[in-house]
């Protein structure tokens, strides 16, 4: 009798599920959430091709869908560079049956990383979460919120239209900056705690910040998981 | 009213409107459209601070839309023309006439009536003024009334001519001061004048000061001429003087005579009761005694005339009416039927009942009408007279009695069960057996035997007695005699009943008055002689009160019956009578005495008369429909009226008070009367300044 002894790296299917639903399209220039998060969801598929894991991305807005199966590849990470620069924000964030199917079809224990402003009817958003956490996966949820949305830094009488609803209302800017921020922050804390119950590892970003610490949170959440 | 404007060009400032407008459309903060990645944040709350927000811009701009409409209107100075009822007539005058129709104003003079001339002198001023002035009038005399308000010329003289000359007091001071107070509220422009049509008597020195007339209002006075009247006034008259003093009047001179002779005459029911010569020095008060006049009981309304020609016949007569009650029917019973009237065991008694009593010159004041009765004869009369109730008598007298008649016990005890009051001596002759047996039920103390002052030893005198006793109460007051005086040498020893009450107690505390209650009556039991002959009580000053409060205690009478002198009321001032609720309710009849005629009058349910007004002075009756006198009052003229001696014109001008002209006080911050009418730019810019300060509260305080 002899022992056979190899070393094999595993291949860890991680799903990028990127928020495309129209408020991710607020901010402007480099703070823009769309872009950030499209960034952040470029350099965290290069990191995993790097490390022999199958990326896969899902876009979810208005619907969802698989715009690249989790496959270990070399050329997996173009594929996701590709999916993500022909994609476009908009419509509402809503759990449709598409990709509750997608996330239904998840077999293996894996890795998830959300990146969204969770602007949508909460509970299906914490749906998600419950159904990946359900199927076993390892989830990372970067909160990306713009500097204006946690801050609300203008001045005067404002028109505000809903990115997604299109809903419009007037809001005296001054005047409500301190309760705007009181409800985002609760808001914030919400998403939190459902994030703690169901075992998810949490991250606010604000898109005026580097990348690097989403990266290193990752990187840290990848590690753990072995 | 429409306003005008002094500055009509200045309306053309109206385009300032603009301004605020401009600042509110350029500075409104305009909502810019933006895109926001969720507008759940803002839901609600935001909506509602939104709306508050455009309401308080609203606010804002009509504040300040306001305020530069006010300026502009401030600077263009408005006017009412004619404003507040008084037309601003340029040269216009307001004249207040202060017209006296005080009894003093009936004066005849010389020249004739001072009435006549002053109304006339009033009347002419009048026709005078030009139709666009304004008059006021205040009456004075009695009380001050404002006959009008500012009213036109025409209206005034008709109001004159029905104005008549009163027998009320005069008050100067008062009506000029009310003339004055016309001014207070007048915003008008022109002469103000107050003119006084009055004779002017004279008042105290400082009097006149005491008056606050504006400096701007002109203030003259009708010279009536004279200076000086001659008259002569009955000023007071008493019939009920103090006790034992009969009646007296009073009359005055303010005639400047040495020495002036007159009758007074008084007529008591239209007769003349007696007359006396007076003389009257200048200046003088003259107190002429009347005596005691004899009233029977009943109603009577006395007049004294001054028979004399003077400047004011009016206060030469001077009215009372007085009411006589009824006098206490006493029965003194006599047991020594032939003595001499000084040696009759009740001659004490009677005399300090009645001094005129058994004397041809019977006193019909006394408030006691005393029968003499001869025991052998009371149990008959008694019997006779006890069921008449206008002859029964009141309070029975009973000296000392060796023998008690047959029957006299039962008739007694009647009496005094039925409201009578009875009061026994215990003189030498009463043998107390036969009194405890006779008489036992009425007496409030069994009677014992004789006790006599031993020789050598001090007499008893009084020693405590009841000062609430209706028998003692004259002695409350100062002066009004010692009862400790007299001296008892003889008494009987008396064992006061349960039901007895002791008055009175010798010096050593054996009773010397005991009194007890049967059925409605009293019965007072006296342990002494009714003469001298066991003590000096008769001789002494205290006596007769004593005697007229045991007897007026033991007569239970009502008010009205005790009632003495009406009440007087002086002429002009409002009278109120309360007649109590016996008339409550009733309608009775007014009259005056001697005239014809009269007027129904109503008493309220409380029986108060209230507000009666007679024209004239005199005695008045106020009477039943069945004719019965149900209250008699005299209402007399002022004395204060009867002094002519009056001022000039020029010395009431110069001494009367004056205080600095108002300028704008009160509303006149707000308008000003000008030549034009009634300006009100202070009105409108003070608003201006107002909103101004509310301005930035307004902007700054309503939260966003």
């Amino acid at each position: 009798m002899y022992v056979k002894q190899f070393e094999d790296d595993t291949n860890v299917r991680c799903q990028v599920l990127l928020d495309v639903s129209g408020s991710m399209d607020f901010g402007a220039g480099d703070t823009n959430k769309f872009a950030y998060g499209r960034l952040l969801a470029a350099a965290l598929a290069y990191l995993m091709v790097r490390q022999h894991d199958a990326p896969g991305l899902v876009l979810f807005g208005a619907g969802g869908r698989q715009v690249v199966p989790p496959v270990a590849a070399r050329h997996q990470a173009e594929e996701i560079f590709h999916a993500l620069a022909s994609a476009r924000p908009g419509g509402v964030t809503a759990l449709g049956p598409e990709l509750l199917q997608i996330v239904d079809t998840i077999m293996r224990r894996g890795f998830a990383v959300v990146i969204s402003d969770f602007f949508s009817a909460e509970e299906s958003v914490f749906e998600l979460l419950r159904r990946l956490h359900a199927r076993g996966q390892e989830i990372l949820v970067f909160h990306v919120l713009a500097p204006e949305e946690l801050e609300l830094p203008y001045e005067g009488e404002f028109l505000m239209e809903d990115a997604e609803t299109g809903e419009e209302i007037v809001v005296h800017g001054e005047s409500f900056r301190e309760e705007y921020r009181t409800r985002v922050e609760a808001f914030c804390d919400r998403v939190r705690a459902e994030c703690v119950r169901y075992e998810v590892e949490y991250r606010r970003l604000r898109t005026d910040e580097r990348l690097d610490l989403a990266l290193m949170t990752y990187l840290e959440s990848r590690a753990a998981y072995g | 009213m429409i306003p005008a404007f002094t500055n009509a060009a200045m309306l053309m400032g109206l385009a300032g409107l603009a301004v605020p407008v401009l600042i509110h459309l350029l500075f409104r903060r305009k909502s810019q459209r933006m895109r926001f990645s969720t507008v759940r944040f803002f839901v609600k709350k935001d909506e509602r601070s939104h709306q508050k927000r455009k309401l308080k811009n609203l606010i804002l701009l009509s504040l300040r839309l306001l305020v530069m409409l006010l300026v502009v209107l401030g600077f263009v100075r408005p006017y009412l023309p004619g404003s507040g009822g008084e037309s601003n007539v340029a040269g216009r005058r307001h004249v207040v006439l202060v017209v006296d129709t005080s009894l003093s104003m009936r004066a005849e003079t010389s020249r004739g009536s001072q009435w006549a001339r002053v109304r006339q002198a009033a009347l002419g001023m009048v026709e005078e003024m030009r139709n666009e002035d304004r008059v006021a009038v205040v009456v004075s005399g009695g009380v001050i009334t404002n006959l009008s308000g500012w009213v036109e010329p025409r209206v005034a003289g008709e109001a004159l001519r029905t104005l008549e000359v009163g027998g009320g007091r005069g008050d100067l001071l008062e009506g000029v001061g009310r003339a004055g107070r016309y001014f207070d509220d007048l915003r008008a422009v022109g002469t103000r004048e107050v003119r006084v049509f009055s004779d002017l008597q004279r008042l105290e020195p400082d009097a006149l000061a005491h008056c606050a007339i504006p400096e701007d209002v002109k203030v003259s006075c009708f010279d009536v001429g004279e200076r000086f009247i001659p008259n002569f006034a009955v000023s007071d008259v008493s019939l009920a003087g103090e006790e034992g003093s009969g009646a007296a009047v009073s009359v005055r001179s303010y005639s400047d005579e040495p020495e002036a002779q007159s009758t007074l005459r008084v007529r008591v029911d239209g007769r003349e009761l007696l007359s006396r010569d007076v003389r009257l020095g200048a200046g003088a008060t003259s107190q002429v005694a009347l005596g005691q006049l004899p009233f029977e009981p009943g109603w009577h309304s006395v007049a004294v005339e001054l028979a004399i020609r003077d400047g004011l016949l009016a206060d030469n007569t001077r009215y009372q009416t007085v009411y006589r009650p009824e006098p206490v029917r006493v029965w003194a019973v006599e047991t020594r039927a032939d003595a001499r009237v000084f040696q009759e065991a009740t001659f004490f008694l009677r005399t300090a009942l009645d001094p005129s009593v058994d004397t041809t010159n019977r006193n019909t004041a006394s408030a006691f009408r005393v029968t003499k009765v001869p025991l052998a004869r009371l149990v008959g009369e008694l019997e006779r007279d006890l069921s008449e109730v206008r002859r029964r008598p009141e309070v029975l007298f009973v000296s000392s009695m060796r023998d008690i008649p047959n029957g006299l016990g039962a008739i007694l005890m009647r009496h005094v069960s039925e409201g009578g009051g009875l009061v026994m001596f215990l003189g030498e002759a009463v043998r107390s057996s036969i009194y405890n047996r006779e008489l036992g039920g009425l007496l409030p103390a069994g009677i014992g035997e004789m006790e006599v002052i031993a020789a050598g030893e001090m007499p008893w005198r009084v020693g405590a007695f009841d000062k609430r006793s209706a028998m003692f109460e004259a002695f409350l007051k100062p002066n009004s005699g010692d009862v400790r005086l007299a001296e008892f040498y003889g008494r009987r020893g008396l064992v006061t009943s349960q039901e007895g009450r002791t008055v009175a107690e010798f010096d050593d505390g054996a009773p010397l008055i005991v009194e007890k209650s049967v059925g409605a009556g009293r019965v007072v039991l006296v342990n002494t002689s009714e003469d001298l002959r066991m003590g000096d009580w008769p001789r002494h000053k205290s006596y007769v009160p004593w005697v007229h409060g045991l007897a007026s205690g033991l007569v239970r009478r009502t008010g009205e019956e005790a009632a003495r002198v009406a009440p007087g009321y002086v002429l002009g001032e409002e009278i109120d009578l309360d007649l109590g609720g016996r008339y409550a309710g009733q309608t009775l009849r007014l009259e005056r005495e001697g005239k014809d005629g009269g007027v129904e009058v109503q008493v309220a349910s409380s029986g108060w008369l209230k507000d009666l007004a007679v024209g004239e002075a005199g005695s008045y009756r106020i009477r039943t429909t069945k004719g019965e006198d149900a209250f008699r009052f005299s209402v007399n003229v002022d004395p204060n009226e009867s002094d002519l001696s009056l001022m000039s014109p020029a010395e009431v001008e110069t001494r009367l008070g004056r205080v600095p002209a108002q300028v704008n006080t009160g509303f006149g911050v707000w308008v000003e009367s000008t030549g034009r009418g009634q300006e009100f730019w202070r009105a409108l810019l003070w608003a201006a300044l107002a909103l101004l300060v509310l301005e930035p509260l307004v902007a700054n305080r309503m939260t966003a």
